[in-house]
């Protein structure tokens, strides 16, 4: 008996339910699509641990993230709840009056939540293996991998976790029902249906002043935010920024409506006019008494607004110009001596020591690089010649050398002179001042040149010049070319030429030739015969037609490396590589390889995995807010029948009334959206400048990307909201 | 003063009720609210609409109000036929030529004073300039100048019926239509609204009707109309006699009127 209630009562007020339902179905399907991106790999002949790697983390990550969406959908799915349930005073009190026990009414809300509850978690699970078979084809394309075997996937796992997750959010939804529903007396329930809702007023001047305070509050948190860079976010400035833009922004809803109306009735010309006044005072009450969750709208629509359109600028850094940065089958670097915290310069800062301090620390390595004359190749190829010829084709071999007494400012000085200080501003370049100048040969220059298929470069008598590809450095090294330098290396005096070089030295995550200067091989000589070692090296591998993949081939180069460096062998810790890198320890002949194979995929998973963390924050905090507009709107508009019907009886016309009812219901979806697009503008744009120039990506791209989300998403949801609550106005009115 | 439209050269009434019929319900079930009711108003009369409950005058009144059709008849205004008028003509036909007032005075309770009443004038599209002094001008005639600024929950009954009428006569409406305008107040109120509607009625030139079942309240009009079950029963004018006399011959009909219920039941 009581379930047939609730099923009526349900079926009753589709309409409040309606736009939630939809909500709650499409949180559920991208909870499980997103939760069950793992089960995918099965899809792809992964042949590499690098991608099996990448699956599991972007799983691991997404539901990591699962646990903020759940918790987003959680508080949709309460205040929703509630909100429905508050709207039904009138029908409990009915329902007491008829004699019915408060038990009994607890479990019809107990019915109906479990009903609503499953029917979108069985439909919305429906969805979701659907749209995780779609989002397979879309790992396919992020991961530049071929489907070999199309099957039908289902993760169990991403299904018990969502049937976990969704129930543990109705069961809190289901206690919160029951104490709101035990907490009601009789006589409030009755008189709710004839409550004077009260107007929330309150005096504009203190609004003129609270409004004031909000735009100057929001002020200095643009401000901080821009100081800070928002490059870490442990700054204090971001903090401060992070707090101001929070209070900012409520103080700006809590005045904003006293703030408009003040000023609207003080224009009498534009006020009264029309359906003007009924509907500014229909938001004004709206806003006021709903300001709270305006502002929590308004800042998880800055999140998802902020999250999508970094994380997908983000995508951008991985996904341009990877080729470009990763010309060579591999690369083996030899970092051969780095300073203690890792800088590129000795203990002591002067390039001469370089070589004393390692024969100290590394006698043996010094020795062996010696015997060598610091050819990696050749001390390679002899410790295992056959699996060395079988493997590499072609190899060519680049070292830097620091140069003793040039410094980069003298040339920074050089850059500013000719093209003013906003070359040079960047911090990164900044911190460069001190470090002295890299060079290397023009002969090796040329060999590096020649692998990739770039024309070989002829320097003038005297003639030195800069070699960049590094986005953030590019005008720098543009303007020393313009400004033409003086520089000396081992005695020779030479000038810069006007060209810059754009040959990328290394695979590598980016294109990362940062102001190097090729000098002619006589000034290398020079350098080296006064005792300057290099201080690092590149060599650059082409794998041999050999029919083996790509894999095949970084294993059998892993092993040539191997060959002459076992594992085991002890060295010391002042390599660059990375923790877990195998030859992390050892300072020559390698101390990192890096496979232009291994870059690809490494990238690839990066775009995978942030392209589902934006899409997924992004899409699920876009439909909850648009969900609690949406029932917000809704509800007032029943709320408001009466008064839709005192105006049509004073004469407004259906068009009228729905023009105003466009306006109310455009002017709230807008509202938080213009001030998070604000807050967005502003964080993005830092962001813009601080670390996606430096990556050499734009980020129009991504904007315009979250623009089409926000549009299609939000504006859908506005579409259906406004055509619903004209429906509940054209009953009222007929209702007449 | 409103100009009494012609037809075929002889002054039309105000508003002319001819022969109107609504029939309620199915086939199986048919309830005639209105059997067939005729009667004029001139320009400048206040006239009062009397019956017993379920006698059909709130019917009568929505169909005059436009907010309902009539089933068959015709109702003139001005010589202009409302029942043929499309939805957009009628809502039209309200904001320009009618004005009401409601017995729970359906003011809008997110709007003040001043903006309820100036919204018969705003919706009419009137300058915005002239509205604010025609505004105030109405609300200190009708003794509400000082609640212009507040919002209907923090006036009293009164007070929100007075508001009322002046967002009723506010346009300068051909016809005020007023539903049990005391029907909600207490008889202190209610004796100085329904001053209030005489006033507007004698000093301001509105017509007025008005729906009551109060024969007190139905002795402040100049005529008044009994209904019963759906017909017209009965006329009385008041001519010259003074309001207390006028109130004894109201009471005398209603008495005769439910004398007769009684027999009939």
């Amino acid at each position: 008996m009581l379930l047939k209630l609730a099923v009526r009562n349900i079926r009753r007020s589709v309409r409040d339910y309606s736009l939630y339902f939809v909500t709650l179905l499409f949180g559920v399907a991208v909870f499980y699509a997103f939760n069950s991106i793992g089960s995918q790999s099965i899809l792809f002949d992964i042949e590499s641990q690098a991608s099996q790697t990448v699956f599991e983390t972007t799983q691991r990550m997404l539901n990591i993230f699962s646990w903020l969406v759940a918790a987003v959908l959680g508080f949709l799915i309460v205040y929703a709840n509630r909100f429905l349930i508050k709207r039904r005073k009138h029908e409990f009190g009915i329902y007491l009056t008829l004699g019915m026990g408060p038990g009994a009414i607890t479990r019809i809300v107990l019915y109906e939540t479990l009903l609503v509850g499953c029917a979108s978690l069985a439909v919305g699970l429906v969805a979701g293996v659907v749209l995780s078979q779609g989002l397979s084809f879309v790992t396919a394309g992020l991961f530049s991998v071929t489907m070999s075997n199309y099957q039908f996937v289902f993760s169990a796992e991403a299904l018990v976790t969502t049937l976990g997750c969704f129930a543990i959010i109705y069961v809190v939804v289901a206690l919160f029902n029951l104490v709101t529903v035990q907490r009601y007396q009789l006589i409030d329930l009755l008189r709710a249906s004839a409550k004077n809702e009260k107007v929330a007023v309150r005096n504009p001047w203190v609004c003129l002043a609270a409004f004031v305070v909000a735009v100057a509050l929001l002020a200095v948190a643009y401000q901080q935010l821009i100081e800070s860079g928002l490059v870490m976010l442990d700054d204090p400035r971001f903090l401060r920024a992070t707090v101001l833009m929070l209070v900012g922004t409520l103080v700006l809803f809590w005045a904003l409506a006293g703030f408009v109306i003040g000023l609207l009735t003080r224009a009498p010309g534009a006020y009264l006019r029309g359906l003007v006044p009924f509907t500014t005072r229909q938001l004004a009450s709206k806003v006021n008494t709903a300001f709270l969750s305006l502002w929590a709208v308004c800042i998880m629509l800055f999140f998802s607004i902020t999250v999508f359109s970094t994380g997908m600028g983000l995508v951008e850094v991985f996904t341009t110009g990877m080729e470009k940065a990763n010309p060579y089958s591999a690369t083996l670097q030899a970092a051969v001596w780095y300073g203690p915290d890792g800088s590129r310069a000795t203990s002591s800062g002067d390039p001469l020591e370089r070589r004393a301090e390692m024969a100290a620390e590394a006698p043996e390595r010094l020795a062996q690089a010696e015997a060598y004359d610091w050819d990696m190749a050749a001390a390679l190829r002899d410790a295992a010649p056959e699996l060395w010829d079988a493997t590499v084709a072609q190899s060519a071999q680049i070292n830097g050398y620091s140069v003793p007494d040039e410094l980069f400012g003298p040339l920074l000085d050089a850059a500013s002179a000719v093209a003013g200080d906003a070359v040079v501003a960047n911090a990164e370049l900044a911190s460069l001042r001190d470090q002295h100048v890299a060079v290397f040969a023009l002969s090796e220059f040329n060999a590096v040149r020649a692998l990739v298929g770039q024309p070989a470069v002829e320097l003038a008598p005297g003639e030195c010049a800069m070699v960049n590809n590094l986005e953030l450095s590019q005008a720098t090294a543009e303007a020393i070319a313009k400004a033409q330098p003086a520089l000396t290396v081992g005695g020779y005096e030479l000038a810069y030429g006007p060209k810059v070089y754009d040959t990328q030295l290394e695979d590598n995550a980016m294109t990362s030739t940062a102001l190097y200067t090729v000098v002619p091989d006589e000034a290398v000589d020079e350098l080296r015969a006064q005792g300057v070692i290099p201080e690092i090296q590149f060599l650059d591998v082409m794998y041999a037609d050999n029919g083996k993949t790509a894999t095949q081939n970084d294993e059998a180069l892993a092993q040539a490396v191997a060959a002459l460096q076992p594992a085991a062998m002890g060295g010391f810790d002042k390599g660059t590589a990375g923790a877990g890198e195998p030859y992390a320890s050892l300072l020559w002949p390698v101390s990192r390889i890096i496979t232009a194979d291994a870059m690809m995929a490494q990238s690839a998973g990066l775009r995978l995995m942030i392209t589902y963390l934006a899409v997924y924050i992004g899409f699920v905090l876009l439909i909850s807010t648009a969900a609690v507009l949406a029932i917000q709107q809704l509800s007032e508009a029943a709320d408001s029948q009466p008064r839709y019907r005192a105006l049509s009886r004073l004469g407004c016309d259906a068009p009228m009334l729905n023009r105003s009812l466009f306006v109310q219901t455009l002017v709230y979806f807008l509202l938080p959206l213009v001030v998070a697009v604000c807050h967005s503008a502003c964080a993005i744009g830092v962001m813009a400048d601080s670390l996606f120039e430096m990556l050499g990506v734009s980020v129009q791209g991504p904007i315009l990307m979250a623009a089409a989300l926000v549009l299609v998403v939000y504006g859908s949801y506005f579409a259906l909201t406004y055509a619903a609550s004209r429906g509940i106005v054209r009953q009222a009115v007929r209702q007449g | 003063m409103k100009e009494v439209a012609s037809v075929c050269g002889a002054p039309a009434p105000l508003l002319s009720v001819r022969a109107i019929e609504k029939v309620f319900g199915s086939r199986d079930s048919v309830t005639r609210a209105l059997a067939g009711v005729s009667f004029n108003v001139e320009t400048g009369e206040f006239v009062s609409i009397m019956g017993p409950s379920g006698s059909g005058k709130t019917t009568l009144l929505n169909c005059v109000s436009t907010i309902d059709k009539p089933t068959s008849g015709h109702i003139l205004v001005n010589g202009k036929d409302i029942t043929g008028m499309s939805k957009r003509q009628l809502a039209r036909f309200r904001r320009e030529e009618l004005g009401f007032i409601f017995q729970d005075s359906n003011l809008l309770d997110t709007l003040t004073g001043f903006e309820n009443i100036a919204l018969a004038l705003t919706i009419k599209n009137a300058p915005s300039g002239t509205i604010g002094s025609r505004v105030q001008n109405m609300a200190a005639a009708l003794g509400v100048a000082d609640v212009l600024k507040k919002y209907p929950s923090q006036m009293s009954g009164g007070q929100k019926q007075r508001v009322a009428a002046a967002r009723a006569i506010v346009g300068d409406p051909s016809l005020i239509l007023a539903d049990e305008p005391t029907g909600a107040l207490d008889s202190r109120s209610a004796a100085v609204m329904l001053e209030t509607l005489e006033m507007m009625n004698q000093q301001m030139g509105a017509t007025i009707m008005m729906v009551t079942h109060d024969s007190y309240a139905a002795s402040f009009s100049n005529r008044v109309l009994f209904i019963k079950d759906g017909t017209l029963f009965n006329e009385i004018r008041r001519g010259d006699m003074p309001r207390e006399d006028f109130f004894g011959r109201i009471l005398e009909v209603v008495a005769f009127l439910g004398g007769e219920a009684r027999h009939a039941a």
